[in-house]
């Protein structure tokens, strides 16, 4: 079919072309407590192409992008890529080029996806739990991808990956009251063992919950963030040096300067091709175009942003790189220090929403810790309310930092002045 | 007009059935769905225009098997070879079940699936067809809602979009044969704004089983839209605590979807993660108060004739006058749980798990006047807008983000707003606090509902103006 789709787009009226196929094998089960709910298992192929339609005076460059299923028949292609072709001459972006002239092969993967979803499923079946802790259920992913993409101007590269995902909840009980905390795994290369530790650690999770009080209001609070949605966070300042957000003029990153405040830690943030166990290893982009080492932010100041190759291209950029891996250093306080004054640490929310436009982020809190003159004790519910245009001016980060799939991050960020609402 | 089946699956119905006879050798129950789902998505904005797939455009097969007392499934999108593919598919199947089973792994009960014969087909009804509509025209549409939004001082961007799907889906068994299509259109106008301090935005939605109609209601909204933005610039942080509120019909069904409709999903009953399971029978509302979903509780992007496990689609009341009376199935949750499902399988495409999912969820309307629940505050909030939330069917905790806070003191608006609004609180606290209900009704079906965080799928929401306590931050 792909032969006789580029001869199809060849013919055509398209200026350019673009075609990305990707094919997914997978392996999956399905657990409710220990005991096994469904197993599943699937093999598809999606094609993707997008026509580029430019205008006479070559200002303007349309495009319309269609799936091309592997069951169309020749008449259906040639007629999907007729109707997209008439579509993308009313629209009139400006005028961009493509990834020219790559070309690469890559390395198909040696994986068993059977012994991958045994493997894991044996992990999770270790998971030792007491007496009043309980898994609840979970669910395994194993899937292997092979991507392929092709253009006009001469990209023809392939590339392979491997991603497992486990979703877990778990339970901890005490006098007939039941609580259960949520945990979404995602990696390339774990073994059974970190995975069974990692959910055992959420049993303890899970113990401080079951003791937890109402968290207190407070107007001006020092807040810890320590769960896994500290990666969100930081993706406030990826958002903000995306190349589509500078040229829609939404982004407030500039180069050379400063998004943080001078009571702030320094923001030194990498971009990585590669990072070990990361789901993230992709050698090109979905435009083709390879994806490359970068230093996003530099203690505090902007060095260059990052995006498609059309968003590049609209704000000048000379060389751009999609985000596979992000590397984000630790700031001037080790964690111990954040905890010396009272503070509220939060490590679960029911949902932490960050809101790149507005710079609005928090949620409602699962469960953190406050400390007050009493000492540390757990609390729930209530939630917190910040904005970035504030926090910018006095957030800290650990000097401690760990990885969650494609971000290694500081442990902790420590936000002053923060909102709670409570009891 | 009606909506026409697809072509595809009429000329891949002999190979499906063959596929599954071939199947029916290897297993004790074979039942296939099949999807063929196609739209076009506009977005056009000040400085970008994009035309693509809509986003949950699909074709492909997913097969159900009942092997060794489990069931097995298995997604694909090509088949020419319905020999090899059957053989493919049961050995691929049998094989990783076999691989799990020698780990020593216990199996959770699962009753074998007993159809009644039963052959249906559906297909619905549009005013105009996107599909024949000129791509030049929707563009140029939405290209002046866009300047109309734009030439406003202090926006940054206005965009307008309008995606259409036309949905076409069979279910295939030895005793099923079901065929539906159906078609429906969504709508999105957004402004995003700064007024040098703040950047906001502030956006209205569209949606329903229509078609390129959709337009015509987008023009009216452009102003309705610059106003909520200056609003938001001009708001301030509220003061968190207890307030008297009205939610506006959009907010009243994120809680229906958040409070309730999630924490009645039936396979979290069989995990026990709902603790709805031990209130059946019990009074969770207010008297007044009365909540439904169904495929067939509303028109809206998830009306359907069948389910994605082939069980037909039904009108189910949740809670009736206050007290829960039952949850919303799979097929798989029903059997385990002996009840009768009630058509709410749903997967996200044909490549994954089916789940007890909600279609169209709504609070039953009431018989007071809008201007008679201000007028009975003295001083709360008129919420607006939905932004996002999150369910908490264990607990029983919401948290959903609203846009906006309308101050009413003293059974007046003030014209004063805050912004952004999180409402948190236990569940029954607020259904209970629930003291009138207006006679109004509408439902909101743009965007989808995920999960856990992920499986997105449609659905819609709404209902009338709802009175009630909830604490906001």
């Amino acid at each position: 079919m792909k032969k006789e789709l580029y001869s199809i787009l060849k013919e055509s009226k398209a200026s350019d072309f673009i075609i990305k196929e990707i094919t997914t094998y997978s392996q999956e089960a399905f657990f409710i407590g220990q005991k096994l709910d469904m197993s599943r298992a699937k093999e598809v192929s999606h094609t993707m192409v997008t026509v580029y339609v430019d205008s006479d005076d070559k200002k303007y460059r349309g495009s319309a992008t269609k799936e091309i299923h592997p069951t169309y028949s020749v008449e259906e292609i040639k007629k999907e890529i007729d109707k997209a072709i008439f579509a993308a001459r009313f629209v009139q972006n400006p005028w961009f080029p493509l990834v020219a002239d790559q070309q690469s092969e890559g390395n198909d993967l040696d994986v068993n996806l059977t012994e991958e979803l045994v493997k894991i499923c044996e992990a999770m079946q270790k998971v030792k739990a007491k007496e009043n802790e309980k898994v609840n259920s979970y669910e395994v992913f194993v899937n292997k991808k092979k991507t392929h993409i092709l253009n006009s101007q001469g990209v023809d590269v392939t590339f392979y990956g491997f991603d497992c995902e486990v979703e877990a909840v778990i339970n901890t009980s005490k006098e007939g009251h039941e609580i259960e905390l949520y945990k979404d795994l995602r990696f390339a290369n774990k073994k059974g063992e970190e995975i069974t530790l990692e959910i055992e650690k959420m049993f303890i999770s899970g113990e401080a919950r079951l003791k937890a009080v109402s968290t207190k209001k407070n107007e001006h609070a020092n807040v810890i963030l320590s769960g896994d949605d500290v990666v969100q966070f930081f993706q406030y300042f990826t958002s903000h040096t995306n190349a589509a957000n500078q040229y829609m003029g939404i982004a407030k990153a500039k180069i050379d300067e400063k998004m943080s405040g001078d009571d702030a830690d320094d923001l030194t943030i990498e971009l990585k091709a590669h990072m070990d166990g990361s789901t993230k290893n992709d050698a090109y982009d979905m435009d083709g175009n390879p994806v490359k080492d970068r230093v996003l932010f530099d203690k505090g100041v902007c060095k260059t942003f990052w995006g498609s190759i059309q968003h590049a291209h609209y704000i000048h950029m000379d060389d751009t790189t999609s985000i596979n891996n992000v590397v984000v250093h630790g700031g001037s306080m080790s964690i111990e220090d954040m905890k010396k004054e009272p503070y509220l640490e939060v490590t679960d929310f029911s949902s932490f929403i960050m809101d790149p436009i507005t710079g609005s982020f928090g949620g409602e809190i699962r469960l953190g810790y406050e400390k007050d003159a009493r000492g540390v004790h757990p609390v729930a519910g209530g939630s917190i309310s910040a904005n970035f245009s504030k926090a910018v001016k006095n957030m800290k980060f650990s000097k401690e930092t760990r990885q969650i799939n494609n971000y290694i991050v500081p442990c902790a960020v420590c936000l002053r002045d923060v909102v709670v609402a409570g009891e | 007009m009606q909506v026409k089946m697809s072509g595809y699956l009429m000329e891949i119905k002999p190979k499906i059935k063959e596929l599954i006879t071939l199947l029916d050798n290897e297993f004790e129950y074979v039942s296939v769905l099949c999807t063929d789902v196609s739209g076009t998505s506009y977005r056009v904005g000040q400085r970008q225009t994009n035309v693509g797939d809509y986003g949950f455009s699909e074709r492909g097969f997913v097969v159900r098997v009942y092997e060794n007392g489990s069931y097995c499934e298995y997604s694909f999108n090509e088949c020419e070879d319905v020999e090899a593919c059957a053989k493919t598919i049961a050995s691929v199947l049998k094989d990783e079940l076999k691989a799990l089973e020698n780990l020593g792994i216990s199996k959770m009960e699962s009753p074998l699936i007993h159809e009644e014969e039963m052959t249906k087909i559906m297909m619905n009804e549009i005013e105009v067809n996107p599909e024949e509509m000129s791509a030049e025209d929707i563009l140029a549409h939405l290209k002046k809602i866009s300047d109309a939004g734009a030439k406003h001082e202090g926006v940054i961007e206005f965009q307008a979009a309008m995606q259409f799907a036309h949905v076409n889906k069979m279910f295939l068994s030895d005793k099923k044969d079901l065929m539906q299509s159906y078609a429906y259109a969504e709508g999105m106008a957004a402004a995003i704004g700064s007024n040098g301090e703040k950047t906001e935005m502030a956006y209205e939605s569209f949606s329903g089983l229509k078609g390129a109609e959709i337009l015509d209601e987008m023009d009216d909204k452009v102003e309705k839209i610059i106003q909520d933005l200056n609003d938001k610039l001009n708001a301030e942080a509220v003061v968190p605590g207890m307030y008297d509120v009205i939610t506006t019909p959009e907010v009243t069904g994120l809680i229906a979807h958040e409070a309730f409709g999630h924490g009645v999903e039936m396979d979290m009953f069989v995990k026990e993660r709902a603790l709805a399971k031990d209130y059946i029978g019990k009074k969770v509302a207010s008297d007044i108060t009365s909540m439904k979903d169904g495929a067939l509780s509303a028109s809206q992007v998830s009306s359907y004739m069948f389910d994605d496990e082939g069980t037909l689609g039904s009108d189910t009341t949740i809670i009736d006058h206050g007290t829960l009376v039952r949850g919303i199935s799979d097929l798989l949750s029903a059997l385990r749980l002996k009840t009768v499902p009630t058509g709410n399988g749903k997967r996200e495409s044909f490549e994954r798990k089916a789940y007890a999912r909600m279609t169209n969820t709504l609070f039953a309307s009431g018989t007071d006047s809008l201007d008679d629940m201000i007028a009975s505050i003295k001083h709360g909030y008129l919420l607006e807008g939905m932004d996002s939330g999150m369910e908490d069917p264990k607990h029983w905790g919401i948290q959903c983000v609203v846009a906006m806070g309308r101050e009413i003191k003293d059974g007046k608006l003030t014209g004063k707003v805050v912004a952004p609004v999180t409402l948190t609180g236990y569940v029954p606290d607020m259904l209970k606090s629930i003291s009138m209900i207006s006679n109004d009704f509408e439902m909101f079906g743009s965007g989808a509902c995920g999960k856990g965080h992920k499986e997105w799928v449609k659905v819609s929401d709404g209902g009338p103006y709802l009175k009630c306590k909830v604490r906001l931050g």
